[in-house]
């Protein structure tokens, strides 16, 4: 064995990713005794109306939402200021969305988006949105700057559909990534193509999927109106509070301590492998914003 | 491809077919067909209760699976998977229907990629069945198959149950479960939580042990995994092609799980659950999660006395 090996036990011990530990079925939660300064901050921020009963998506509450988020995030004054700390009006941006699903990322986050990012003068043909074609898209392939946005889901392989895997479509051979359950997905980061480039990165958790069973799962009952963004600059930490959250849910819904499967555990490696961002939950800020009912985490 | 064309590609393919992968290669032997349909397709109707089969029917193998359903096929690889077929059949104002059908190449991986997932287990149809809202599967002989409506309504619940019965009846043969399931004692076994596996992917995905293969499993070892109430402590009984990767495997487990345990292999790790092990010829014995030492070294003695009825034939 060349190294030595993550066991259960370690989790157990709460000394590698608590999110990790949690969709294991372990029970942790943000400010354990170890408390460490938080050297991430990420905004989770909610609205009651962002999504209506049938599923359709307010596009002038989910604006608002990333507004409130990126000022939060930033710590300025308004959403325009944010904005240019990110992206110069010089940059070519590609928005990397997510089509597979449901649920995906929805149109009308994509255009709050590209509606900002036109605001700070980059020019039209500069910006883009992709998933699958990404590599066939010149603004994606010339790009200087990402914005990375999808949807959390249960993977049947991954464990999670999550945005350190969101640049999967990057490389021309997705199946060079399965091994061990997509253990290295962080591997992706280091792609020329987005090494390096990444701004902002948007979990969506308006209507998160977080059970399923097979290859092809997706049943609505399994998602609820949850009515949130998650958003920060590590995608890392953004899918550990999302899997944390993932997991509170199916504390709830099936009262029980129901682990996610397989275990998620590519989260962790981006940190502890890959060194992309922090999968400690004890070293995020997270900062609340919102709608408050049935928050969870 | 042509229907005859296809068949004569399997004919050239011979006797013995090496599908090589990753982490695994799988020798599948298809001189023993006995009954076996050559081309899957012949095992897929035409028409069901107003269902009638559209457009070509889609074949992937080994390599082609991830075209169908990306990393997702890596958990038919994670068994002897062979390849499938997919039909998608219509039916005017109801829900498309999907029917996949897998050659697992064994009856012990067709019944081993059905306990992968199953939540519930009916008898038929096949040698077993499972079904949730718009999703039925089934195996028999070395055949999986799952057939899924886009939305379940009663018509095509319905029609999925007639679909697979037709298959059903098609398969002429059963296949044997796989011989070390006989390891499991049976007092308060959770039927539903056995599941058969060879990789440590699988075990991670049912019981994640450790990032690293620890258990030093391969294709060629042949592994269950069950649950025993009223505690849900986990039993599982590993069987190597040799003991001399059995003592290998012992050793990592050892070394990597439990260090501190002196040589009755047991211990009390940090959630205060016990685990022990075993080490028998070519098995490995584990109990985990087990609320006190006795009850670890109680479900381990039990599935030592079972051993004797695994027949010695090599995995």
């Amino acid at each position: 064995m060349e190294k030595k090996p993550i066991t259960r036990r370690d989790f157990i011990r709460g000394a590698t990713c608590a999110a990790l530990g949690t969709a294991a079925g372990l029970s942790f939660a943000f400010g354990g005794e170890e408390k460490a300064l938080p050297l991430v901050r990420a905004v989770l921020i909610r609205h009651k109306d962002a999504v209506d009963a049938k599923g359709v998506v307010n596009p002038t509450v989910i604006q608002k939402m990333m507004d409130d988020a990126v000022v939060a995030l930033f710590d300025v004054e308004k959403p325009i200021d944010a904005w240019k700390l990110m992206i110069k009006p010089e940059d070519i941006v590609g928005i990397k969305s997510n089509v597979s699903g449901p649920p995906s990322t929805p149109g009308e986050l994509e255009k709050a988006l590209t509606k900002r990012i036109l605001e700070v003068g980059v020019s039209k043909k500069n910006i883009d949105i992709g998933d699958r074609g990404v590599l066939r898209q010149k603004v994606f392939l010339n790009s200087t700057a990402l914005i990375n946005v999808r949807p959390i889901r249960t993977h049947h392989w991954s464990g999670v559909g999550s945005l350190i895997k969101n640049y999967i479509m990057f490389d021309p051979n997705p199946p060079n990534y399965h091994d061990n359950y997509c253990a290295d997905l962080a591997k992706l980061w280091e792609l020329p193509v987005v090494k390096g480039k990444t701004r902002l990165n948007i979990l969506v958790l308006l209507t998160p999927l977080f059970h399923g069973i097979g290859p092809h799962h997706y049943d609505p009952k399994y998602t609820w109106n949850y009515n949130g963004l998650l958003v920060g600059t590590d995608p890392v930490a953004l899918d550990s509070i999302g899997l944390h959250l993932l997991q509170a849910k199916r504390r709830e819904y099936f009262e029980k301590d129901s682990p996610i499967r397989p275990t998620p555990h590519h989260v962790m490696f981006a940190d502890t492998r890959h060194k992309l961002g922090t999968s400690d939950l004890n070293k995020i800020e997270l900062i609340k914003l919102g709608w408050e009912k049935d928050i969870l985490i | 491809m042509s229907k005859r064309l296809c068949i004569l590609q399997y004919l050239i393919i011979g006797v013995l077919t090496t599908i090589a992968s990753a982490d695994v290669t799988v020798v599948v032997d298809s001189t023993n067909k006995d009954s076996m349909i050559t081309d899957l397709r012949q095992l897929l109707p035409d028409e069901s209760l107003g269902w009638t089969a559209q457009g070509e029917i889609k074949f992937y193998d080994r390599e082609s699976i991830f075209d169908y359903m990306n990393g997702a096929g890596e958990v038919y690889r994670m068994y002897a998977y062979r390849e499938m077929v997919v039909q998608r059949m219509a039916n005017e104002g109801q829900p498309e229907i999907t029917v996949e059908l897998f050659d697992m190449s064994t009856s012990e991986d067709a019944f081993g990629i059905f306990t992968h997932s199953r939540l519930s287990e009916d008898t038929s149809p096949g040698q077993g069945a499972t079904h949730q809202p718009g999703l039925l599967c089934f195996w028999k002989n070395r055949y999986f198959v799952c057939i899924t409506a886009m939305r379940e309504t009663p018509e095509t619940k319905k029609a999925a149950y007639d679909i697979a019965g037709k298959i059903d009846k098609l398969i002429l043969n059963t296949g044997p479960k796989p011989a070390i399931l006989e390891c499991l004692p049976l007092d308060r076994l959770d039927q539903l939580s056995v599941r058969y596996f060879h990789l440590y992917t699988s075990l991670n995905y049912h019981y994640y042990l450790a990032d690293q293969n620890i258990l030093k499993l391969n294709e060629k070892t042949e592994a269950v995994i069950a649950q025993y109430e009223p505690h849900r402590s986990f039993l599982i009984c590993i069987r190597y092609p040799d003991e001399k990767l059995a003592k290998e495997a012992m050793s990592s487990f050892r070394e990597a799980y439990i260090p501190e345990a002196d040589s009755s292999d047991l211990a009390q790790i940090e959630d205060d659950k016990w685990v022990a092990a075993k080490l028998e010829s070519t098995f490995i014995l584990l109990a985990l999660d087990a609320p006190t030492q006795d009850s670890a070294i109680s479900l381990i003695r039990a599935a030592k006395e079972r051993l004797a009825d695994i027949d010695n034939e090599e995995p």
